[in-house]
């Protein structure tokens, strides 16, 4: 038997007190950061540890991504039990950029994530990517 | 016959999973594992629709026909 399951996904790495640091860097944190510098490479932006508002003040994050198409910047912090959240601050028309950088990151960790579980699983992974924009989409292949 | 699992993400980080090339219920086992391998690397998955090939589907993949059940009622002794 086949089949075809879709389902909804959701980021939790590691609780913040367990993180890390250097070549002991928990997995899951390693890969937010992998996810983080793809996006901002993507993007033609930096990765920074604050971000400002519309005020110019500055608040500090576990990561933040900072464009040329939003250098106020989204903010990626993980809650002491692992969760993770994104801020910004998009008054002024910024909302479409803001959500723009979240989606990636969100699909850039999954993408990791699917093809690290799959390895491990003893397939062989090829990744593809598909369209632009809202349509944009990547296709994990495995084969074993 | 290889195992295939393709997995589209989309860009909101929803994912649809494709298995292929498995015999029997060995597909829904590597779907279980697939999501307790995903929430090890930080990945937790719910799933939101299972759809099951259909016989045509699977016979092409497999190129083994795989018996179809009716859902026809059966009496049942001691049943009025």
């Amino acid at each position: 038997m086949s089949i075809i399951s879709s389902y909804s996904t959701k980021i939790r790495v590691a609780p913040r007190a367990a993180r890390g640091v250097g070549s002991r860097t928990d997995p899951t944190w390693q890969m937010l950061h992998e996810a983080v510098v793809s996006v901002a490479a993507q993007l033609r932006g930096e990765v920074r540890a604050e971000i400002s508002d519309y005020n110019g003040t500055t608040k500090t994050c576990d990561f933040a991504i900072v464009t040329p198409e939003f250098p106020r910047g989204v903010g990626i912090t993980v809650s002491p039990s692992g969760e993770v959240r994104f801020m910004y601050d998009a008054y002024g028309g910024y909302k479409r950029h803001a959500q723009r950088i979240c989606d990636l990151v969100t699909q850039s960790y999954t993408t990791v994530a699917v093809a690290r579980a799959l390895r491990a699983m003893a397939y062989e992974v090829d990744i593809e990517e598909h369209g632009q924009g809202s349509e944009r989409r990547v296709m994990v292949r495995a084969v074993q | 016959m290889p195992k295939r699992i393709d997995v589209q993400i989309n860009r909101d980080g929803t994912m649809k999973a494709e298995f292929s090339g498995f015999a029997g219920d060995d597909c829904i086992d590597q779907a279980e594992r697939l999501r307790e391998v995903l929430a090890g690397f930080g990945l937790l998955v719910e799933p939101a629709a299972v759809e099951r090939k259909d016989p045509a589907q699977i016979a092409a993949e497999t190129g083994v026909e795989e018996e179809v059940r009716t859902g026809e009622a059966r009496p049942v002794k001691g049943t009025s």
